[in-house]
């Protein structure tokens, strides 16, 4: 069975007569550890469609399954345990607290859940992302790039099992970028992560054990590469 | 239309609700300042025209003797009217007041004014008739008619032999004019007249009507006025002169009453002037009484309060909106708008909301005091009105008024100045950033908020500490609410208790009290009540006797308070007649059987039990509680007698025509009692043994701890409360006995009732006192119905804005951090935490708001009490309740508004409010 399963998924904008159709019927699988690039043009729907599967946003119509259970099935509190412990949403418009430093940022789904968080584990990302001399910094102390880097370690801190990122590398130059890329893959690799990233580099694409295309909320290509 | 005034239009437009607060913050603040400007105006001058019409629109008054003293006054360019009256003299006239035999006729001397004028200058009410027109005619006031030894009528002809008042010789005091006069009250030695008429001549009057008794008659003056009119053609002919030495009395009106002072100072001769001083004083002339001072007071207190609360309110309403529009200020500065213009924006939104609000507020407030005027007015009148002519009026004083607008605008202007200073403080890029907004220093969370809030917590005590700025608004705006809330309750609870008065405890509508002219009168209180059950009106009467006897008693009997009080307090103790025993007197009152038996109930006692027990001894029900007044001016409150004692009541020896006068216990081994004849004239000494001829025993068993609401209290000493049947075996010959009737009545006859029972008591030549409790009541319960209308109308309006103001304040906040929600809600923040954080956020605002209101509140509180201290004499207290209610309703309030607007939050989708863009 597939990780997850997406069905007949819609998500159209009403304004006045127009339509907006972000995400026209798209239905495709994901397995257990697949990392997949989507790209496209803008405003093509990859946005969209990562806000679905981190059940942040509702589709018009159709549904994703999770292990065979549908994901816009759960009551609140599931889905915010869903959010919280499955799927690590990285935005391509960064969303940290303004109030909290940059560890408490990224200890945030941690501390959700009333757990220990592995000090070892945050070690290596603050490594790993540069931001170690950053720790006690706040969101607007922060540049447009390291802004990034502390929302993608929240994304990692709670090892989910989905991590979905949208565009992670936007903002960074291209030694930072190939960092980033390397520190998803490898997780990718040690946790059995799923990784869904949308990038318009055809370098970072390439990575991928399979690439979707989209235009006007269509798939127009599923190509596994490897 | 420049273009930013067209963006202040369009922020205005376009942020719809922050506009309505605001605007209704202005109306609020504006109706508010305006109604109680306009409020005190209005009473102030209810007050100007009601003492004018009662005393005379003159400012200042002379009496000379002699025209020519008082030419160079009236030749004074300040002078605008001139009003005078002759003092003819006095006149004796039969009449039932002893303190008031004279007439004292006046005489209006004719002028060229216009009758609106005269009556303006010299009020006179007519009752019936006409005004005198010539010498001959007079008019009398109408509390002479039922007081006067003869029918007064009209076209009756009265002579008067009119003299002056002088000290009869021996008795010479130095007068200012040489003569009394009508300030003069009648002079009397201890038994009789040391005044006299002189200089008397006759003249004959025809009476031509009747007056309303007028305040230019002074309480205790000795002479009723009558009013008559000088002849022209007398005058003319100088033929006035005939009597040398008369007043006249020069009522003059200045251009500027402000210029009495000057007036006065300006002419600075011996002559006896008085000022107007009750209608100077609404004038706002001098302000140094204490009706005045509190008044003003009072409302500088509420002034305050009002501003306060209206400098929050929009304040807020533009902090707020601020904070929301800080990007769009550093965008418009980083496309090149100058601070100024940024400023001038501002400036230009706030006075569209001004004239917008203002005119609004003003007209709300202007018409809401004409409403509660007009609905007062009756309450008002039957309080304190006498001139219901005069009318309760809306005055709107303009000075006031535009001070009022002044105050508005500057308010608003101060709200706008002082976040747009902020704004334009920061630089562009810090606006668009808000990084100015979010205070840098690390901050600690403590360990106990951890573990009962965990998480929620957390973040709660980080938004809390990090953006204090945001959270101060609403805790000022609870802090206000707190505030105003206990100055308002403050307010009602004094003036309430100034209302209130000793009687509200009496359930009878009317009392009349018998009191024996001596102790030979024989009064048949049985009829009495009979005669009185038959009057129209009358629903029930219940007669309750009170009377004094002498008793003695044991110092074993007392208890150890009292006995450690007389200690150090010999002077209270009662007479000791033998060691440790002593000699009192002690108040008896007997009740009649249905009254006896409900008491008997309180002290849970069966009527068989007591007529058991009267078999054996004297049962009486006794009240223990003696209050003591000491020199300090306090007062001590202490239960004589122990429970289950014996006193005794003594009954003396009856002499013929003598009766028991006093103790004489100087010498413990000769003790003594004094006898007096009946005129107080001869005395005789009998020995205690031979005076006292029995000594009955009272038993001390049954005590209550309040009297029963149809026994008066006439002094603060233990009572012994009998059955009327005990009446005749315990009185004592030596002490009169008093009856009341306790009386209810039927509402819609109590007058006539009333009325009836006065004539009943003066046809039967008895000396009775009444006290109508049904009056005194209605009477207060106008006046609270008044004092409730205007401190609840207050409490509803300030209550108002302060919670308008915690609405706004509470939902924009959350509203602002509605993009941070989301994010903790994206990343997987459960429903239940979210509700733990608005608590942990709701006991922050909360415990601040009591911390920093609380406090703040209590001084108000005292200062409102301090300036009804001025007139009531109270000591100060705390308002516990107030205090009590306030705090809960904060924190409901509070929860409540936090739980809607967070709901609103959490309906909303979660990635549509992260991509809002907040300005
Ligand atoms: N709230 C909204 N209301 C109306 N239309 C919307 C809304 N959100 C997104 N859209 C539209 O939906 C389409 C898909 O948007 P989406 O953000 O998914 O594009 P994208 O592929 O992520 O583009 P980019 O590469 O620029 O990030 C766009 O045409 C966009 O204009
Ligand atoms: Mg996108």
């Amino acid at each position: 069975m597939p990780l997850l399963e997406i069905k007949n998924l819609s998500k159209i904008y009403k304004q006045g007569e127009n339509e907006i159709r972000a995400l026209d019927n798209i239905s495709f699988n994901v397995e257990k550890g697949e990392f997949i690039a989507i790209t496209g043009p803008s405003g093509s729907g990859k946005s969209t469609l990562l806000h679905i599967l981190g059940a942040v946003d509702k589709p018009t119509s159709g549904d994703v399954f999770l292990n065979g259970y549908s994901i816009f099935d759960q009551n609140e509190e599931q889905m915010a345990i869903f959010r919280r412990r499955q799927v690590g949403l990285i935005y391509q418009f960064y969303n940290l607290i303004p109030v909290l430093n940059v560890i408490e940022n990224i200890k945030l789904p941690v501390l959700m859940d009333g757990k220990e968080v592995n000090q070892a584990y945050l070690d290596d990302l603050l490594n790993i992302l540069g931001l170690k001399k950053r720790v006690n910094h706040l969101p607007n102390q922060l540049s447009g790039g390291q802004e990034q880097r502390v929302s993608i370690a929240r994304a990692l801190i709670n090892q989910p099992a989905i991590v979905l990122a949208d565009e992670p590398t936007g903002n960074l130059d291209s030694k930072n970028s190939k960092q980033i890329i390397d520190l998803l893959k490898i997780s990718n690799l040690r946790y059995k992560q799923t990784l869904i990233m949308v990038t318009h580099d055809e370098s970072i694409a390439l990575q991928a054990n399979r690439i979707i295309s989209f235009e006007d909320g269509k798939i127009i290509g599923d190509e596994v590469i490897r | 239309m420049g273009i930013l005034t067209k963006i202040a239009y369009k922020n205005l437009k376009q942020n719809k609700r922050r506009t309505l607060i605001t605007v209704l913050g202005i109306i609020l603040s504006a109706a508010m300042l305006c109604g109680l400007t306009s409020l005190v105006s209005s009473f102030q001058n209810y007050f100007y025209r009601d003492a004018k019409a009662r005393n005379g629109g003159w400012h200042l008054s002379y009496e000379v003797t002699d025209q020519e003293e008082i030419k160079e006054i009236l030749d004074d360019p300040e002078v605008k009217t001139v009003f005078s009256i002759e003092q003819k003299g006095y006149a004796k006239f039969d009449n039932k007041n002893t303190s008031k035999p004279y007439l004292f006729v006046v005489a209006l001397n004719p002028n060229d004014l216009t009758a609106e004028k005269n009556q303006e200058m010299f009020p006179v009410y007519l009752k019936e008739g006409r005004l005198p027109q010539n010498e001959n005619e007079i008019i009398l006031p109408d509390h002479l008619l039922n007081r006067a030894s003869e029918v007064l009528q009209i076209g009756q002809t009265l002579s008067l032999d009119i003299g002056q008042r002088y000290f009869i010789d021996g008795y010479d005091q130095n007068l200012p004019s040489g003569r009394l006069t009508q300030i003069d009250p009648l002079q009397m030695d201890e038994t009789s007249l040391i005044e006299e008429l002189s200089e008397v001549n006759e003249h004959k009057y025809t009476i031509v009507g009747f007056y309303s008794r007028s305040d230019l008659e002074p309480f205790a003056a000795p002479g009723y006025m009558a009013i008559t009119n000088n002849d022209v053609a007398a005058l003319n002919s100088n033929t006035k002169a005939d009597v040398p030495g008369t007043f006249t009395t020069y009522f003059i009106e200045l251009n500027d009453y402000k210029e009495v002072g000057n007036f006065i100072e300006r002419h600075d001769n011996p002559l006896n002037y008085k000022t107007n001083s009750e209608m100077l004083r609404f004038l706002g002339f001098s302000l140094n009484d204490n009706v005045t001072s509190m008044l003003y007071g009072l409302s500088s207190i509420f002034y305050i309060l009002i501003i306060l609360a209206s400098i929050t309110l929009i304040s807020n309403a533009f902090t707020i909106s601020l904070t929301e529009r800080v990007k769009q200020f550093g965008l418009l500065s980083s496309i090149g708008s100058s601070k100024k213009q940024l400023r001038k924006m501002i400036y230009t939104e706030a006075l569209l909301i001004s004239f917008l609000g203002l005119p609004l507020g003003i007209l709300g407030g202007l018409g809401g005091i004409y409403i509660t005027l007009r609905v007062i007015e009756d309450l008002f009148f039957s309080t304190i009105g006498i001139y219901e002519s005069v009318g309760l009026e809306l005055y709107i004083s303009w000075p006031v008024l535009v001070i009022t607008i002044a105050l508005t605008l500057i308010t608003v202007l101060i709200s706008a100045y002082l976040p747009a200073r902020k704004a334009a403080r920061v630089t562009a890029i810090e606006a668009i950033k808000q990084s100015k907004d979010i205070n840098a220093k690390p901050t600690k969370v403590g360990k106990l908020t951890r573990k009962l809030f965990g998480l929620s917590g957390f973040l709660a005590t980080k938004y809390y500490k990090q953006s204090k700025a945001k959270y101060r608004s609403t805790i000022v705006s609870l802090a206000l609410s707190i505030i105003l809330f206990i100055s308002a309750s403050t307010f009602t609870s004094l003036a309430q208790d100034s209302t209130e008065s000793m009687y509200s405890q009496i359930s009878a509508d009317f009392q009349y009290t018998i009191y024996p002219e001596d102790l030979e009168q024989e009064i048949d209180f049985a009829q009495i009540k009979q005669d009185i059950s038959k009057i129209k009106g009358v629903k029930q009467v219940e007669n309750s006797f009170y009377t004094t006897n002498v008793f003695t008693y044991d110092r074993s009997t007392l208890t150890n308070s009292a006995v450690e009080f007389f200690t150090e307090e010999p002077m209270y103790s009662d007479s000791e007649i033998e060691e440790d025993v002593y000699f009192s007197y002690f108040q008896i009152y007997y009740l009649e059987d249905e009254n006896f038996r409900e008491l008997l109930e309180t002290v849970g006692l069966s009527e068989a039990k007591y007529q058991e027990l009267s078999e054996t001894a004297y049962y009486p029900i006794v009240y223990n509680k003696n209050m003591y007044f000491l020199n300090s001016g306090n007062f001590k409150e202490i239960e004589l007698f122990k429970n289950n004692q014996v006193i005794n009541l003594l009954k003396f020896k009856e002499i013929p025509n003598y009766r028991m006068g006093y103790l004489d216990s100087e010498d413990l081994n000769n003790v003594k009692i004094i006898y007096f004849d009946l005129d107080n004239d001869n005395e005789k000494v009998l020995d205690y043994a031979e005076a006292v001829i029995s000594a009955e025993e009272i038993k001390l068993e049954y005590f209550v701890d309040e009297l029963p609401s149809n026994l008066f209290d006439y002094s603060f000493h233990t009572k012994l409360i009998f059955p009327v049947s005990l009446r005749e075996k315990l009185s004592s010959p030596n002490f009169p006995i008093q009856g009341s009737f306790f009386i209810d009545t039927f509402e819609a006859n109590h007058y006539a009732a009333v009325d009836e029972i006065s004539d009943y008591n003066i046809a039967n030549s008895l000396n009775g006192d009444f006290n109508d409790y049904y009056e005194m009541q209605t009477l207060n319960q106008n006046m609270t119905d008044i004092i409730d209308i205007f401190t609840y109308g207050f409490i509803i309006l300030i209550s108002l804005i302060a919670l308008t103001n915690v609405l706004n304040t509470i939902t924009t906040n959350i509203n602002l951090r509605a993009r941070d929600f989301s994010m903790l809600r994206s990343i997987g923040l459960s429903e239940k935490d979210f509700r733990k954080m608005t608590l942990f956020e709701c006991i922050l605002y909360g415990s601040r708001s009591v911390l920093f209101g609380l406090p703040i509140a209590l001084i108000f509180s005292i200062l409102i009490q301090k300036s009804f201290s001025n007139m009531f004499d109270k000591s100060l207290f705390i308002p516990w309740i107030p205090i009590i209610i306030a705090i809960i309703v904060i924190f409901i309030f509070v929860y409540i508004t936090m739980l809607i607007a967070m709901n609103k939050v959490k309906q909303a989708n979660i990635i549509e409010t992260m991509k809002r863009d907040i300005t």
